[in-house]
Order: C-alpha cells, then structure tokens, then sequence
C-alpha cells in the first residue's frame, strides 16, 4: 500500500532521526482490532513533524509505538521503527529503556495527570538524569534549574520545590518539557502538548519547541487535531485517518495544495486564528464521524463521509501516491492541484 | 491546622459522650451484679444491702448523673470484683493488648501489602491464582477455629510455640498470626486494587518515558501512591485491634482488655466494662485523628489546606 514512502519524504543524502515505517498495530479485545494500518513517519535531523487528524484516528498509538509505551492490550503487528539508524524492534527491553528519556522523550497531552502528584516538580526532573547521567546531585539541581529557566518556568527555585498541584497546567507543561529536554533528545514526541493549555500559554510552549529545535537541533514530532498549531511550527505534516497515512507533504504544500478531500475539510474547519474564536468543537467541522476500529470494510475509509466518493472508493483502499513533489495522498481522486480547493462540505 | 485539630477534639469528646452514654444503660439491661456478687445462700436483705453499696438502688437516671460527674474528674469507679479502680485494672491490660495488636499489624502489613503488590503486578498469573485464594481462606477461617488449628499444630504436635500466655515474642506468634489473618486479606485487597488503579495511571507511563527501570517505577512512583488508601484502611484495622481482641485473647489465654472484657461482662462488672469501653473509644478517636494527621504528611495535597481526606 505504502511502499517507499519514506524515501520520499526525507531531503535526500540525510538520515532520518526517526523513520516509521509501516507500522501496524492491534488491540485485542476479544477479537483482533487494526487501530494502525502501515502508517509510515519520517522526522528528519531540526524538523519538526505535525501528526493531525481528527479523535480516535491513531495519533497516539503511533507516539506510543515509537516510545514502546503502547497499552498491555495492544501489540504491533507489523512494520518497523527506526531511530538514528537503530531498529527498536531489535533491541531487547533494557537497551529499548535505555534509550526513553536519553534519545527520545515524550511530553503528554494531560499535564494535569502526567506528574506525579506526591513527588516535588524538581526531583520528577532530576530523576531523568539520575537514571540517565552520571551527575552528582548538586549538578543534577543545577541542571535541572537551567532547564526551568529555559522553558520559561519563572522563580524556578520555588517551581523545583513545590508539587504538581501547586502549578497551574501551563506550569506542569511546561515542567514536562524540562524533563522531556533534561537529556538533551535527538527525537522529542509531543502528544497535543498544548491542547489543555489556554491560547497564550499555548503559543509560548509552541514557541519553546522552535527554541530548540533552533538551538539544539531538537528533531519534534508534534501530534495534534490542530490545523493551527501546525500552521505555526510545523515543517511537515502527516495527516491520519482511521488509523491509516492519509496524505504527508510540506506545511506549505498542505495548506495551499492539500490533494485528500479530508486534509481539505480539516483546514476548512480551522478557526480563523486571528479572530480569537472559541475552541474547537464551535466550528464547522467534517460532517460524519471517523469510523470505529473494526467497523473499516472495504475501500477508501473516508469515502462514507467524502463529497468526491465514486464506486471506486467504496471498493478499493488507495494506497499513497505521489501527488507532487514530497507530497503523498491516499486518494483515488485527489484534489486537483492548481487551484485552492473549496471545503469538502460546500460543494453540494 | 490548629483549627482543624480543635475540631477534631471537639468531635472527639461528642462522640466519647455518646459511646460512654450508650454503654452505661446497656450494662445495665444485662441483668443486676448483686446477684452475683452474694453467696449462694443470700438473702433478699442481704443483696439490697450489696446493691445499696454499689450505689444501685438509687434510679438510673441519678446513678448516670453520678457516673458523668465522677468520670469528668477522672473517676471511672472501683470494680466490683477486684479492690482496685476501675480504669486502673484497664490500663494494666492495655499494655498486653498493645503487644498482640503491633503483632498482627506487622503479620497482615508484612504479608498483606507484598501480597498485593505481587498480585497486582502479576495480575492473572501464578502469584495472583496463589495468593489471592490462600488469603481468603486465612480470612474466612474464624479465630477460634484457626487459633486452635495453629495450638494442635504448632505447640501440641510440633512444640514450637506456647499454647498460651502471654511473655515473650515466642508466645507473640501464634496469636499475632491468629489475629493478624483477618485483617491481612483486608490489607492485601486494598493494596492490589490501590496498585492495579495507580499502575494505569498517566504519571506511571511518564515514569517510563523516562527510561525509570521497573523497580524505579514501582517503588518510587507507584508506591508511595498506592500505599494512601492502605494507610486509612491500616488505621481502622489498628483502631478496631487496639480496642481488644476478645475471641484471640481468649483462646490464647491473653491478658489483655478483650479477656478483660468477657470476664467484667461474666461477672456484671459494669465500672470495668464502662473503662473498657471508654479507652477503646478513645484509642479509636485518636488512632482516627492521627491517621488524618498522618495523611497531610505523606499527601501534599492535604497539606496547605489542613482539610481531611
Ligand atoms: N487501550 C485501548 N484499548 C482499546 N482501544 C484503544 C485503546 N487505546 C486506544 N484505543 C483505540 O485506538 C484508536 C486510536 O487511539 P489514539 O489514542 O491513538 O487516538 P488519537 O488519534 O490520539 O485520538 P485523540 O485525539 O483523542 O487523542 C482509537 O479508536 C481508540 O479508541
Ligand atoms: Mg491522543
């Protein structure tokens, strides 16, 4: 379906940080449910990668698989994760953990429950280097000061010392990354890290990924539902859908040239950025709903809710195909690509 | 914090009131001491005169008055059957009681909380499939008829323990793990589901994005967490075994305030029953209140409030 995806997406003569490729994933729940079907990432060396795509459709299954933190109930079932070069599938459970919180680390979407909420914030920090780093004590303090100061943490001496109930969500967020950028990452997953936060918080978080990503070279893979928040940082975008890769190109490409009928509607349904809107679930949105694992029959999965849907659709799944340069969609009739498309829904 | 203990205190003696209250009318319906306090040969004259010694002729209403107003200057009377005050023959019980009661605290917390743990973590695997049912039955089993289990096993057939009395922790074992099996399976199912709930927690998946080693999860993370709600349950259990242990203390021959408790209730001994009951209250009040106290120690959560969980 998606064959040599990957070598498509990444700048030629260039390594990826992490490279994805077809990863399929199951939950058993008394009988086998696909929640990912051969989805296939790539995140090159200072980019950053947006992940959208609507509730349900996989975004954190593929964060997960990539941490090797998935549920007890799910089990990869195919594909392949490749970090610098390493295979993770090859390794066995103590290197794989060797290589969480050193190489790549994680920042959740719910920074309300995400910490512990009986250990003070600087130890939750200091911890990522004694389990990581050969630093003593008073280094590990130091360090981990440095790194509240960095992500914009003010009076950091009394953030270290109090409790995740004494910070406010963009606080505890804002801890989260320090302890996600405690050992320097090459590949930092972020599960819709800004989605609980109010607007400006939501900016200024948004603002430390580009911080360093500029100044470390940090590789982001940036999962959101937030057209937006790709609009602002993103590099690239993966777009999913019921847990398949439904179209991957540049932001640019994304936004002016989008080829699946369903990227079309989600940048349709994005509020106007300017006009401080109110959240989400105001605005006009994909009409239908993304269908629940197991209910996927044959065909294209978006074509019951897709404006464009022809007998093709309702028959044979799409696997991705180039649909301009560095750009993949999974479509049989993708949008044409001279022209800025209308929403999906007006078109009637 | 000052205000809140107040409080508490306030409550406290509310509540002694009305368990001092409710167990002086309650002996008193168990039938008149006099009658076994006279030879068997007594006369109607000569029990009216026991009675007028114990202050019993006088109405009920007037002998409780007299009652409050001697235990409000801390006069619980003299007993009956023994020369010596009420409270006093308590307190020289409590000691024992206090032994037996650590006793089957430390077997049901250092069996009990293990258990759950390993059950939890290796949920629907052999620890769990042995653990799990070997608890139940141990709970199951009532003290008189595992207490006599363990005498026929361990000091009759094997000689390794004393049958009873009390002296020494070799004639600790037996009644501490004869108590002790009770509240164990309460302590262990606490802990397995206080595990199984925080091990689905998202703090736990941030541990492990960290790269935290199984161990570091459990014990330094998880732990701490899961252990909250066994520590209320471990201040009920402490509270309700501090108050005596009549079947154990019994069977063991244990001299301590629940053996105290069947003789003075035998006997109709009602200014020793009423010590008793007075010092398990309050030993339950404030085993209550120093558990709470306790939790703003180990929760920061309750801490700047000062409010109770
Ligand atoms: N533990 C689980 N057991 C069974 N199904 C699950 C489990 N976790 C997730 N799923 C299912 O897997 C699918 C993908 O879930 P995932 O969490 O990756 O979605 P998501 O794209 O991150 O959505 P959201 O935007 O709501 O976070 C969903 O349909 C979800 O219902
Ligand atoms: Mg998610």
């Amino acid at each position: 379906m998606s064959q040599g995806v990957t070598d498509d997406q990444v700048p030629a003569g260039q390594d990826p940080v992490l490279a994805v490729e077809d990863l399929s994933v199951c939950f058993e729940a008394g009988r086998q449910l696909k929640a990912l079907s051969q989805v296939s990432v790539t995140v090159g060396r200072a980019e950053i990668v947006g992940v959208v795509g609507e509730s349900g459709c996989g975004k954190s299954l593929t964060a997960l698989s990539v941490m090797g933190l998935l549920p007890h109930n799910a089990t990869v079932t195919g594909g392949r994760v490749v970090l610098e070069g390493v295979d993770l599938g090859s390794l066995n459970g103590r290197q794989r953990r060797d290589l969480r919180g050193r190489r790549m680390s994680m920042v959740f979407q719910e920074p309300m429950v995400a910490l512990n909420p009986l250990m003070r914030a600087g130890r939750q920090v200091t911890e990522v280097l004694s389990v990581h780093s050969l630093l003593s004590r008073p280094a590990r303090k130091e360090r981990t000061l440095a790194l509240f100061r960095e992500v914009g943490l003010a009076d950091p001496e009394a953030r270290y010392r109090q409790y995740p109930h004494q910070l406010s969500g963009g606080m505890r967020q804002r801890v989260m990354i320090a302890m996600a950028l405690a050992a320097e990452p090459s590949l930092l997953i972020a599960d819709e890290p800004t989605t609980a936060l109010d607007p400006t918080v939501q900016s200024q978080i948004l603002q430390i990924f580009l911080d360093i990503r500029d100044r470390l070279g940090t590789s982001v893979l940036l999962v959101t539902h937030d057209m937006g928040v790709i609009a602002e940082v993103a590099d690239r975008v993966t777009v999913m859908y019921a847990g398949r890769v439904v179209e991957s190109a540049p932001v640019s490409e994304i936004f002016h040239r989008p080829a699946h009928p369903y990227t079309a509607g989600l940048l349709a349904s994005i509020p106007a950025r300017n006009a401080d809107r109110g959240r989400a679930e105001d605005l006009p949105t994909i009409p239908g709903r993304v269908p629940a694992l197991g209910e996927i029959t044959a065909g294209c999965p978006f074509a019951p809710r897709c404006e464009r849907a022809q007998t093709r659709c309702l028959q044979e799944e799409p696997g991705l195909l180039a649909a301009g340069p560095a750009h993949l969609a999974a479509c049989w009739y993708p949008l044409e690509q001279d022209r800025l498309p209308a929403p999906a829904r007006s078109e009637t | 914090m000052a205000r809140y203990i107040a409080g508490r205190l306030l409550q406290a003696v509310v509540t002694l009131l009305g368990v001092v209250t409710i167990i002086f009318f309650l002996v008193r319906l168990s039938g008149d001491p006099a009658r076994l306090l006279a030879p068997q040969n007594a006369t109607a004259t000569d029990i009216a005169r026991i009675r007028h010694q114990l202050g019993l002729d006088t109405s009920l209403w007037s002998q409780y008055v007299h009652f409050l107003s001697q235990a409000l200057r801390g006069n619980f009377g003299y007993s009956y059957v023994q020369d010596q005050p009420a409270m006093h023959i308590v307190l020289s019980r409590f000691p024992n009681t206090v032994e037996l009661a650590v006793g089957a605290l430390v077997v049901a917390l250092g069996i009990g909380i293990p258990a759950g743990i390993l059950s939890a973590v290796y949920r629907g695997r052999w620890p769990e499939r042995t653990l799990m049912p070997l608890i139940l039955v141990g709970q199951s089993m009532p003290a008189f008829w595992s207490g006599i289990l363990l005498i026929l096993v361990f000091s009759v057939r094997f000689h390794l323990f004393p049958s009873s009395g009390q002296g020494g922790l070799r004639a600790l074992v037996l009644p501490a793990i004869t108590l002790g099996s009770l509240s164990l399976a309460t302590i262990a199912r606490m802990a397995r589901g206080s595990f199984l709930e925080q091990l689905d927690r998202d703090y736990v998946r941030t541990a492990r994005a960290k790269g935290a080693s199984g161990m570091r999860v459990m014990f330094g993370h998880v732990l701490r967490n899961a252990l909250l709600p066994v520590l209320t349950i471990t201040g009920l259990e402490a509270a309700n075994l501090l108050g005596g242990a009549v079947l154990t203390e019994v069977i063991f021959a244990w001299p301590g305030v629940g053996q105290l408790t069947v003789q003075s209730v035998n006997s109709r001994d009602f200014p020793v029953v009423q010590a008793v009951v007075l010092l398990a209250a309050i030993v339950y009040v404030a085993v209550n209140l120093l558990v709470d106290l306790l939790y703003g120690v180990v929760d920061p959560r309750l801490r700047l409030t000062g409010a109770a969980p």
